[in-house]
């Protein structure tokens, strides 16, 4: 039995009521969408864990209108960022990034651009540097940010991406576009390469 | 892919990696079943309400039904008084005609 099919058994025994399957799913699927949840609502944000048990508690009372049309990734990533999208509403928070960056990470960013072209793996990241990268994330508009989050962070594909936000892949590639454009001109006064490479390219 | 591809590969990938404390199935289980009992509430409470108001609508509606009934006799003699009228009518004529006075 392939992985797919494996899954498909799955999904049928928890609509069935087998709560077993269902927390198999759970367990399955949890890491990735705390993930997406933490990346929309910000590191920060103090309800991470409800806002994911609450993803999984809709999916349950959901399943049952599951079409298997999408997969089944794609469908319960789309609640979970329906539903990060609700807390964020709530929450109307509004993130600043200080555009004056501490020394340290201006220096890891000028490392990021100088390793990029060798083929080495990445380097473990200091923490200012993964803080950095999380709020300079988070600083973005909402429709920017979710598709930053699934496309970068998650590393889902462009048509994916459309399938979980219900939209066009030139869409997604527009706001893909735009994000990427906002980071350039954040970063591009501590690494002016960035701006040059970004105006070529 | 392009030195920019490859830098902003590596700067998403410096992002923190968050995860949870550990398994949140059982907040889950917690919340679905909270939810189960209070769909099941919910239901029993429309159930009660439908037992209570059943017997009330059933007289409410015989009651309406008893006033269209009556309305609708009273509808009938009117209209056989309008018949009446019209047969009068040729009595009228035949009076007129034999030249007796009203």
């Amino acid at each position: 039995m392939g992985v797919a099919e494996e899954e498909r058994d799955w999904i049928r025994r928890a609509r069935q009521g087998d709560a077993h399957a269902y927390r198999h799913l759970v367990e399955c699927y949890q890491a990735r969408i705390y993930r997406l949840v933490a990346g929309l609502l910000g590191h920060e944000h103090g309800n991470i864990d409800d806002v994911v048990q609450e993803v999984f508690i809709k999916a349950y009372f959901s399943l049952k209108r599951f079409r298997e049309e999408a997969s089944f990734a794609t469908w319960i990533y789309r609640i979970a960022v329906n539903q990060a999208r609700d807390e964020m509403r709530k929450a109307s928070r509004h993130v600043s990034l200080d555009t004056t960056l501490p020394k340290d990470t201006v220096q890891a960013l000028r490392n990021l651009w100088n390793q990029a072209e060798e083929d080495e793996a990445d380097p473990a990241a200091s923490e200012t540097l993964q803080r950095f990268v999380s709020q300079a994330v988070s600083a973005l508009p909402e429709k920017l940010r979710t598709v930053v989050t699934l496309k970068d962070l998650e590393g889902l594909s462009y048509q994916e991406v459309g399938q979980i936000l219900k939209c066009s892949v030139g869409t997604v590639k527009s706001r893909h576009s735009r994000a990427r454009e906002r980071l350039r001109t954040l970063l591009a006064p501590h690494l002016p390469e960035l701006r040059t490479e970004g105006s070529l390219s | 892919m392009s030195r920019e591809e490859k830098f902003w590969k590596r700067f998403f990938a410096s992002a923190a990696k968050v995860e949870p404390a550990g398994s949140l199935w059982p907040g889950i289980l917690a919340g679905i079943e909270a939810e189960v009992e209070r769909r099941e509430s919910f239901s029993t409470a429309v159930l009660w309400m439908g037992r209570r108001l059943a017997p009330a609508f059933a007289l409410l509606l015989l009651a309406a039904v008893g006033t269209a009934l009556w309305g609708g006799n009273d509808a009938v003699l009117l209209d056989s008084e309008s018949v009446l009228a019209g047969l009068m009518v040729p009595d009228a004529i035949l009076n007129d005609w034999a030249g007796v006075p009203e």
